[in-house]
């Protein structure tokens, strides 16, 4: 049983073995392990206590006039799902920060990143705009191409969700920024060539 | 939802973990340059925090210490023999090191935090110092104490009296960390040969301060791009194998030394072309392949550093891979037949 085995952890010394002195579990400062020397800090909170939670796996229908689960038939609706209004039993019933939804709309939420609190994974697109916009400046020539892309880039996805951090568009226009400098720098290079062309024509 | 910083940050050369407080759990953000990958702790699944110190700062403390009495002794080298360019470089080395000396100093000492929550201990690599980890707990034990409760020292106790303490716990130690399935062994031949023909590489430039023979600076040459092809080859070899965190970590420190050592040298080359105004734009790269370390204080300089750092880095590298060796070799195979102590009782005999 894990459980077994987090109360051991939380007793010995993960160095040496050697048992924790009791004073480890209220010193708000680490702990010396008497044997190895290593200083801990530990610290228990009440759900390390608690066994498994229960499962409710829903009621069975008993007449006819019960409202029955939209994904179990047999089983008694206890609540409708707020997402999609479909009846759900207690075993589908799933509270999302306080919202009760059904395992489908869950799944949506998590795909299309409808529900925040299921986001795992983000691209940060400014962070790639400024990049686009700045590490070609060590080579210089290729500029000429990454400018109007780092500006196309920066357009295209300043919309675009990014990261659920506090963020501000300070790299978005700051790519913008970059680049319309590197294609004014390109402009002054070519129009003179430009001008010197069209008097010969 | 609204997100506050948590104290602590552990930043590497491409990627940064830090830890953030939402409403109602810890948000621990694992980003890279680009994408940003994320876990949430919720308070009422907390089950328990365990901080240990690690040597890591006593060990970081004295290289950093033994560095800046280096970078010290070649700056008053240079200052004794008036060599104004080396001074300059030896300056900033010294000063640089002495700033990351400081700020190491001023952070305190390092640990690993293990955060316990049902089925699987994570770690958080955000909290690598004492005093993040102190400055995080006064922050978020109000709040899982209102979601879970009060529990005092006593009562811990008393629960936790039953609990023989073992060794065999599954928690991550300093030598026994926690790795991905499916490693593959690995006799680290590829680093054993890096770090030799990186000391044969320190032998040829120090070399060339007594001679600037063609022989010796081809073999120099020849060495100098064998670690560098040797380097990369370890890097992609060590991947999703069985090495050790530290050879990994000198492998890529060759590869930065290696990168450095170049751009710096081509730089200083590069204007020392520049400065012989009798020469050629052309002839650059055969200006730069003819100095003499002997004559160019900055060479001399430069060379020292990279003579040093390669042994530095050759010999602890050699030495790691051979006790990891070793150490492997040493490892009973599975079926030998010999019993592994504490098997018996785990399985209930």
């Amino acid at each position: 049983m894990i459980d077994e085995e987090f109360k051991m952890a939380v007793k010995s010394c993960s160095e040496c073995g050697a048992t924790l002195p009791d004073s480890i579990f209220d010193s708000p400062e680490p702990v010396h392990c008497e044997n190895c020397g290593t200083r801990f800090q530990v610290k228990v909170f009440p759900a390390f206590f608690s066994g498994p939670g229960q499962v409710d796996y829903g009621a069975s229908i008993q007449t006819d006039d019960e409202a029955s689960c939209f994904y179990h038939p047999e089983k008694i609706a206890v609540v409708a799902c707020e997402s999609c209004g479909r009846f759900l039993c207690s075993l589908c019933e799933i509270d999302m920060s306080g919202r009760k939804i059904c395992p489908n709309c869950l799944e949506i939420g998590r795909n299309q990143e409808r529900i925040e609190g299921l986001i795992t994974e983000r691209t940060l697109h400014d962070q790639i705009a400024l990049s686009i916009a700045l590490l070609p400046l060590f080579f210089i020539f290729v500029t000429f191409i990454t400018a109007p892309m780092a500006i196309y880039f920066s357009i295209r996805h300043w919309r675009s969700p990014s990261s659920i951090l506090p963020r501000t568009k300070m790299r978005f226009i700051l790519a913008i920024i970059v680049a319309s400098l590197q294609m004014a720098v390109w402009a002054a290079v070519f129009f003179p060539q430009f001008l010197k062309l069209t008097k010969h024509l | 939802m609204a997100y506050i910083r948590l104290p602590g940050k552990k930043k590497g050369f491409y990627r940064k973990c830090t830890l953030w407080l939402g409403e109602d759990h810890i948000l621990a953000v694992d980003s890279n340059y680009y994408t940003e990958n994320y876990k949430r702790f919720y308070f009422k699944d907390f089950q328990g925090l365990i901080v240990r110190e690690t040597k890591r700062f006593s060990k970081l403390r004295l290289y950093t210490s033994i560095s800046v009495l280096l970078a010290l002794a070649l700056l008053l080298f240079a200052i004794f023999n008036q060599h104004i360019g080396s001074a300059v470089f030896s300056g900033i080395a010294l000063a640089g090191l002495t700033i990351s000396l400081g700020i190491h100093l001023k952070r305190g000492p390092t640990c690993v935090c293990h955060l316990m929550m049902p089925l699987a201990v994570h770690e958080l690599p955000s909290i690598c110092r004492l005093k993040y980890a102190r400055q995080v707990l006064e922050r978020i034990l109000p709040l899982v104490q209102r979601v879970q409760g009060p529990i005092s020292a006593d009562e811990i106790k008393s629960k936790l009296e039953g609990a023989v303490p073992s060794s065999h716990i599954n928690l991550p130690t300093s030598g026994n960390k926690p790795r991905p399935g499916n490693l593959k062994e690995y006799s680290c031949f590829f680093h054993k040969l890096l770090f030799g023909t990186l000391l044969l590489d320190a032998a040829a430039t120090l070399a060339q301060f007594y001679s600037i023979h063609w022989t010796i600076k081809t073999f120099n040459l020849i060495a100098g791009s064998a670690v560098f092809i040797l380097s990369i080859a370890t890097l992609v070899r060590q991947s999703g194998r069985s090495v050790p965190r530290m050879i990994k970590g000198l492998s890529w420190s060759v590869l930065a030394m290696l990168c450095a050592s170049n751009i710096i040298g081509g730089m200083i080359g590069f204007f020392i072309g520049i400065q012989k105004s009798n020469v050629p734009q052309t002839d650059h790269l055969s200006v730069m392949l003819a100095l003499d370390p002997s004559n160019e204080p900055l060479i001399a300089t430069l060379f020292t550093y990279y003579i040093i750092a390669s042994i530095f880095l050759g010999v602890w590298g050699l030495a790691a891979t051979m006790m990891h060796a070793s150490s492997a070799k040493k490892k009973v195979p599975v079926g030998s037949g010999e019993s592994v102590p504490g098997a018996a009782e785990g399985a209930g005999l």
